[in-house]
C-alpha cells in the first residue's frame, strides 16, 4: 500500500487524530496542574478553616513581617519528604506569603546527604547540640534554633501529668524573627558568687529567655556591672553581698539599671541585710520565713505548695493567670514598707489568701496572712530615667527540676517582668492555640446505645431495605 | 432515504465488507440476505453508527453518519442481533428509559408507549422484569425499543432468529405492517422470509454485494443459465461457429485458450431457451467433446444453496 | 445524559448492591468511630479518616465494575451508542450515576458527625472539609473505576483492575518518599491520600480541588477515547 493511501484511510486518519487529541488534552490538564503547583499560587488559595486557626498567623505577626527590612532565611534540617509537621510547614508558608519576599525558604537540608552543611554555614558555637528535624531561623549572622518543644504548650494536671494542650508555632517563629532581626539585643546578666543556682539548674529559663530575644551572660558583682547589662538576675542568692558588691549594685541601680531578685527559703539563717538595704530603697523587704497556704484551691497537696493569687499589674495584664497557673513551692514572704517616698511606685505580683500562715524561721513566731510573695517596684531617677526591680520569695519555680515536673509557666511571668522592665510593649503576647479536642458528653449508657445503633441497627435497616426491594422485584 | 457508497470495513487484513453500495428509498422494506458471516451485521452496525467504516459513506435522511451522527441516530431505530435489553428492568421501565434516551417528548410518549406495546403485544407483560420473559417476548421488547420515538428508518438484524415458527410468522406480519410507515432494512439468512416481507433484496456474500433486485426477479435469475462458460476440445473457429449456430445463443466469446485444440468460451443464451442440450448434441456430432460446462452466476447460486440448506435445517 | 444517570442510579438501588455497600460501610466505619466515643472527643480520629479512604479502595471497584462491563456483555452498549447521544454523555452519565450512589453513601455516613453534634460541640468547619476531601477522593477513585470497567466485559476483571490501580495510586506517596528527588516530587504531587489528610486537618486548598477534579476528568476523558476507539477497531 502506498503511504499516501495509507494516510487517506479513514481509520488511520482517525487513529492519528485521536492520538493527537488525547495527548493534547492530557498534556494541557497536566500542564495546568504543574503550572499551578509550581507557581506558588497554592499559597494564596489555601484556606485554614479550623476553628482555632491552627494554621494561620495573627495580625501581630503580619505587622512584624510588614516592618521587616532584612532578609530572614528559614532552614529545616530534614529531607522535605520526611518532614511531616504540617502545622509548622503551613505556618512557615504563612510567613513567606506575608513576608513581602523578606522571608526566604523554607529550605530543606538533608543532613545525611549534606553532613557539612551546618559547619559550613553557621557559627558552630551557636548551633551546638543541633539535631536533625530542628529549624534554623537566620538573618545575617544572627540565628535562632527552634525545635518541636518550642512549638508545644504543655499543661500539667492536678497530679502533675503532662499533656500537650496547645501549639505555639507562631510564637516561636515570630519571636525568632524578632530576635534575629533586632538591632540591639537586651542582655540579662545572671549573677553568681552568692550561692545562686548554677547554669545546670536553670537551662529551661535560659532557653526561654533566649527564645524571647534576651542575650544571657554571667557576671559576679566583684567588678562594676558591665555597661551592656540591661537586667541583673539573681537566682536565689544564699549569701549576702559584700560591701564592694553592694556598692557596684547600688551604682548600677542608681544609673537606671533593673534587677530581678528571687529568693528561696533558706535552711539556715543568713543575714541578707545588704540585699534588704537595696530593697528598702524600693520600699520592699524580704522576710526570713516559710509561708503556708490553707485555702483548698490555692495549694497543691501540701500547704507549702502554694498556688499564688496573681495581682493585676503592668506585668500580668497580658497573662491569663487562670490558664497560666504556677505553684510556688516553699516560699518566703515579701513586705511592702510604708515609708512615704516620692518617685516610687510599688505594685504587687503574687500573694496568699487570708487563710495562710508564716513561720519565722529565726524566732519561730507564727503570723497570719495574707502575705505577699512577690512585688515590683519602680524608682524614678530624674525625669527621664527609672530603675525597676522585682522581688519574689521563691526561685524554685523556675528551676529545671520543677519545670520538668510542673511546667514552665513560671518563665512566662519572668519574661513578662523582663519585658516590663525593658518596656517592650510589642512583645509576643499571642496566646497558644488550643489543640484540645472538644469533649463528647455522653453517659456510658448512651455510648453503648449509639454504638449499637451505628454498627447494627442502621446497617441492618439499610441492607434489609435492599433485600426487600430485590426480592420484591426478583419475581416481577 | 438511505444512501450507502463504497462501504469497506477491515479488521486488520481481513475485510468484513468491501465496496458495498446501495440505496434504500423511503417506505421500502429491504431484505439483507446472506449466510452467516457475510457482513450483514457489520453493515448494519456501520449504518447505525455503532462502529465506523474504514472507508465509504453512509447518509441517512441527508445526514452523514460521521459528520452528524446524532442527527442520523435520531432517524434510526435499531434492533441488533442480540436485543439490547437491561435484564433488571421491567418492560415499562425499559421503554421509558429508551424514550428519554431518544428524547421523545413526555407528552407524546404516553400515547406512543401504549401504541407500541399494543403493536408488539407486550402490554400484558409490561410490569414484568425483562429477564423473566421468554425469548419471543424479549425479541418483541427489542423491537418495541427500536420503535420508540417512531424513527423513519428501522434496522432489524435477524429479527426472527431463535423464535418458534408461530412467533416467526407473527413477527413477520408485524414487520410487514410497520413497513407502511417506516423504511426498513432487515437482515436474514432465511430465503422465504425475504419473499414474504421484502420489496427488494440485497444479497451479500463474503463481504460483497452479489445482487440487488426484487425477490421475484431474483428467483427467476436463479434458474437462468443465461451466462455460462464452456470448455471444449476442438479448433476455436469451428467450435465458435457451432456454438453460434445453436438456436437461442446470442453471443460467444473466447475467454481463455489452453492450447490449439482446447479453449474456454463464454456463452450468452436466451433466458427462455435451454441451450445446453442442443450445444451438447451439435458438438458431439462434430466430434468436439465438452470438457466443462459451468454457470457464471455461481456465487449467487452458492449463496442460495447455503440459504436454502440452512432454512431446511432450521425449519425441521 | 440525564436518562443514563437516572437509569444507572436506579439500577444500583433496584439490586441489593448499593444497599449492601452502604450498610457495610456504616457498619465497618462504626468500628473506628468507637475510638471517638470511648475517648469522649467530638472529632474524627486519624484512624477513622484513614479507614474511610481505605474502605473506598474496596467499595469503588464494586460500585463501578458494572458500569460498562455489564452493558458490553448484555449488548445494551449498542443501544446507548446508537441512540442520539454523544459518547461523552454516555460516559459522563455513568460516571455521575456512580458518583451519585457514592454521595448517597456519604450522606448516610453523616450519622457519625451527627452523633458528634448531638453530644458535643465539634469544629464544624473541619468536619465539613473532611467530608469534602472524602467526596473528592471518591470522585477520583470512581473515575479510575469507570475507566477500568470500559476495558473489559467481565465485571470481576474490571473490579480487579480498578482495585489494583487504586491501590497503586494510594501507595504512590510511600513510593515517592522512598524514591526522593524529582521523581519523588512528582509522585508526591500525585498523592491523593496526603491531599485528603490536609482536608481532614482543616486546610482547603483550591489547587488540590482543581487537581483532584482534573485527575477525574482525565480518566473520564480516557474512557471516552477508549469507547470511541472501539468503534473504529472492533465490530
Amino acid at each position: 500500500m502506498k503511504i499516501r493511501d495509507f494516510f487517506s484511510k479513514k481509520s488511520v486518519r482517525y487513529e492519528s487524530y485521536s492520538l493527537v487529541i488525547t495527548t493534547v488534552v492530557i498534556a494541557v490538564i497536566v500542564l495546568v496542574n504543574v503550572v499551578i503547583g509550581m507557581s506558588g499560587i497554592s499559597k494564596y488559595v489555601r484556606f485554614d478553616i479550623t476553628e482555632n486557626k491552627i494554621f494561620s498567623i495573627s495580625q501581630q505577626s503580619i505587622d512584624l513581617l510588614k516592618s521587616l527590612e532584612k532578609d530572614v532565611e528559614i532552614f529545616i534540617l530534614s529531607p522535605e519528604n520526611s518532614y511531616t509537621n504540617l502545622t509548622v510547614t503551613e505556618i512557615i508558608d504563612q510567613y513567606v506569603r506575608n513576608g513581602n519576599g523578606k522571608i526566604i525558604g523554607p529550605r530543606y537540608v538533608d543532613l545525611d546527604k549534606d553532613p557539612t552543611f551546618i559547619s559550613k554555614n553557621f557559627d558552630p558555637d551557636r548551633v551546638a547540640g543541633i539535631n536533625a528535624g530542628d529549624i534554623i531561623v537566620r538573618c545575617g549572622k544572627n540565628l535562632r534554633v527552634l525545635n518541636n518543644s518550642d512549638f508545644m504548650e504543655i499543661s500539667y494536671d492536678y497530679y502533675g501529668g503532662a499533656s500537650v494542650t496547645g501549639l505555639k508555632v507562631e510564637q516561636a517563629f515570630t519571636s525568632a524573627i524578632k530576635s534575629v532581626t533586632a538591632e540591639k539585643v537586651n542582655t540579662v546578666y545572671f549573677v553568681s558568687g552568692h550561692g545562686e543556682y548554677g547554669v545546670d539548674d536553670l537551662s529551661q529559663i535560659k532557653s526561654s529567655l533566649s527564645l524571647n530575644n534576651y542575650e544571657i551572660k554571667e557576671t559576679t558583682l566583684t567588678a562594676p556591672v558591665p555597661e551592656d547589662a540591661d537586667v541583673l538576675f539573681f537566682p536565689s542568692p544564699t549569701n549576702d553581698l559584700l560591701g564592694s558588691e553592694l556598692e557596684n549594685l547600688k551604682r548600677y541601680l542608681e544609673n537606671g539599671g533593673d534587677a530581678i531578685f528571687l529568693f528561696d527559703v533558706q535552711g539556715s539563717l543568713q543575714d541578707l541585710s545588704n540585699f534588704n538595704e537595696v530593697f528598702s530603697a524600693y520600699n520592699l523587704q524580704l522576710n526570713y520565713d516559710l509561708v503556708n497556704e490553707f485555702t483548698q484551691a490555692n495549694y497543691l497537696k501540701e500547704n507549702w505548695m502554694i498556688r499564688p493569687m496573681v495581682y493585676m499589674s503592668d506585668v500580668t495584664k497580658n497573662l491569663n493567670p487562670d490558664q497560666l497557673f504556677i505553684y510556688l513551692p516553699m516560699s518566703r514572704s515579701v513586705s511592702v514598707l510604708n515609708v512615704k517616698k516620692q518617685n516610687l511606685e510599688v505594685s504587687l505580683l503574687f500573694g496568699t489568701t487570708d487563710n495562710s500562715t508564716s513561720i519565722d524561721l529565726n524566732a519561730g513566731i507564727q503570723r497570719f496572712g495574707p502575705f505577699y510573695l512577690g512585688a515590683l517596684s519602680q524608682l524614678e531617677i530624674g525625669s527621664a530615667n527609672h530603675s525597676r526591680i522585682a522581688l519574689i520569695g521563691n526561685c524554685t519555680f523556675i528551676t529545671d527540676e520543677y519545670t520538668s515536673e510542673l511546667g514552665s509557666n513560671g518563665s512566662r511571668y519572668i519574661i513578662s517582668i523582663l519585658n516590663w522592665m525593658q518596656e517592650r510593649k510589642d512583645e509576643v503576647m499571642i496566646p497558644a492555640k488550643s489543640i484540645e479536642t472538644p469533649p463528647l458528653n455522653m453517659t456510658q449508657q448512651s455510648r453503648i446505645l449509639v454504638f449499637i445503633l451505628l454498627i447494627a441497627v442502621i446497617p441492618i435497616i439499610i441492607i434489609g431495605t435492599g433485600l426487600f426491594v430485590w426480592i420484591r422485584r426478583k419475581n416481577l | 432515504m438511505i444512501e450507502i457508497k463504497n462501504l469497506t470495513k477491515d479488521y486488520g487484513k481481513v475485510k468484513a465488507i468491501e465496496d458495498v453500495s446501495f440505496t434504500v428509498e423511503k417506505g421500502e422494506i429491504v431484505g439483507f440476505l446472506g449466510p452467516n458471516g457475510a457482513g450483514k451485521s457489520t453493515t448494519m452496525n456501520i449504518i447505525t453508527g455503532f462502529i465506523s467504516s474504514t472507508s465509504g459513506t453512509v447518509r441517512v435522511a441527508g445526514h452523514d453518519i460521521l459528520e452528524n451522527p446524532v442527527e442520523v441516530k435520531k432517524h434510526i431505530g435499531y434492533l441488533p442481533e442480540q436485543p439490547p435489553l437491561y435484564q433488571d428492568m421491567t418492560v415499562s421501565e425499559f421503554l421509558d428509559f429508551c424514550a428519554s434516551l431518544k428524547k421523545v417528548a413526555p407528552r407524546e410518549w404516553k400515547s406512543q408507549k401504549k401504541d407500541i406495546m399494543e403493536l408488539v403485544k407486550v402490554t400484558h407483560v409490561s410490569h414484568r422484569l425483562i429477564k423473566n420473559l421468554s425469548k419471543g417476548y424479549k425479541q418483541r421488547v427489542g423491537l418495541a425499543q427500536a420503535l420508540v420515538g417512531s424513527p423513519e428508518v428501522l434496522i432489524l438484524d435477524e429479527p426472527t432468529v431463535g423464535l418458534d415458527p408461530k412467533q416467526i410468522i407473527e413477527i413477520r406480519r408485524l414487520i410487514k405492517a410497520l413497513g407502511k410507515n417506516h423504511t426498513i432494512i432487515l437482515s436474514t439468512h432465511i430465503l422465504p422470509e425475504v419473499s414474504a416481507i421484502c420489496d427488494r433484496v440485497i444479497i451479500i456474500n463474503k463481504g460483497r454485494i452479489v445482487a440487488i433486485d426484487t425477490p421475484e426477479n431474483l428467483s427467476r435469475k436463479l434458474s437462468d443459465f443465461s451466462r455460462f462458460t464452456i470448455t471444449v476440445a476442438g479448433p476455436q473457429k469451428k467450435v465458435r461457429e457451432i456454438l453460434q449456430g445453436v438456436e437461442g445463443v446470442k453471443d460467444v466469446e473466447v475467454s481463455s485458450t489452453f492450447n490449439e485444440d482446447e479453449a474456454s468460451y463464454i456463452v450468452e443464451a436466451d433466458k427462455d431457451i435451454d441451450v445446453r442440450k442442443p450445444i451438447f448434441n451439435k458438438l458431439a456430432a462434430a466430434g468436439y467433446p465438452i470438457l466443462e460446462l459451468r454457470s457464471m452466476n455461481l456465487s449467487l447460486e452458492e449463496v442460495f444453496l447455503q440459504l436454502t440448506t440452512t432454512e431446511a435445517k432450521e425449519v425441521v | 445524559m440525564l436518562a443514563i444517570i437516572k437509569r444507572d442510579f436506579r439500577s444500583y438501588f433496584n439490586s441489593p448492591i448499593a444497599y449492601v455497600l452502604i450498610g457495610l460501610f456504616i457498619c465497618i466505619m462504626s468500628l473506628f468511630f468507637v475510638d471517638s466515643l470511648n475517648a469522649g472527643i467530638a472529632s474524627f480520629t486519624t484512624n477513622f479518616i484513614s479507614s474511610m479512604s481505605y474502605l473506598l479502595l474496596f467499595i469503588v471497584p464494586i460500585l463501578t465494575m458494572r458500569s460498562f462491563a455489564e452493558d458490553k456483555k448484555s449488548g445494551t452498549e449498542v443501544l446507548l451508542m446508537t441512540s442520539p447521544v454523544r459518547v461523552y454523555q454516555v460516559v459522563l452519565g455513568k460516571y455521575l450515576a456512580a458518583t451519585a450512589v457514592f454521595l448517597v453513601m456519604a450522606v448516610v455516613s453523616l450519622v457519625f458527625p451527627l452523633v458528634l453534634l448531638i453530644y458535643g460541640k465539634p469544629d464544624g468547619a473541619t468536619l465539613f472539609s473532611s467530608y469534602l476531601g472524602f467526596v473528592l477522593l471518591g470522585m477520583v477513585f470512581i473515575s479510575v473505576g469507570i475507566f477500568a470497567s470500559s476495558l473489559t466485559e467481565n465485571q470481576i476483571v474490571a473490579a480487579i483492575i480498578s482495585f489494583v490501580s487504586l491501590f497503586a495510586l494510594t501507595s504512590i506517596s510511600f513510593i515517592g518518599n522512598y524514591v526522593g528527588g524529582f521523581v519523588g516530587k512528582v509522585l508526591d504531587q500525585l498523592s491523593f491520600i496526603e491531599r485528603y489528610y490536609e482536608f481532614y486537618y482543616g486546610i482547603i486548598d483550591i489547587t488540590s480541588i482543581i487537581f483532584m477534579l482534573s485527575f477525574a476528568a482525565v480518566f473520564v476523558f480516557l474512557t471516552v477515547r477508549i469507547l470511541e476507539r472501539k468503534r473504529w477497531s472492533q465490530g
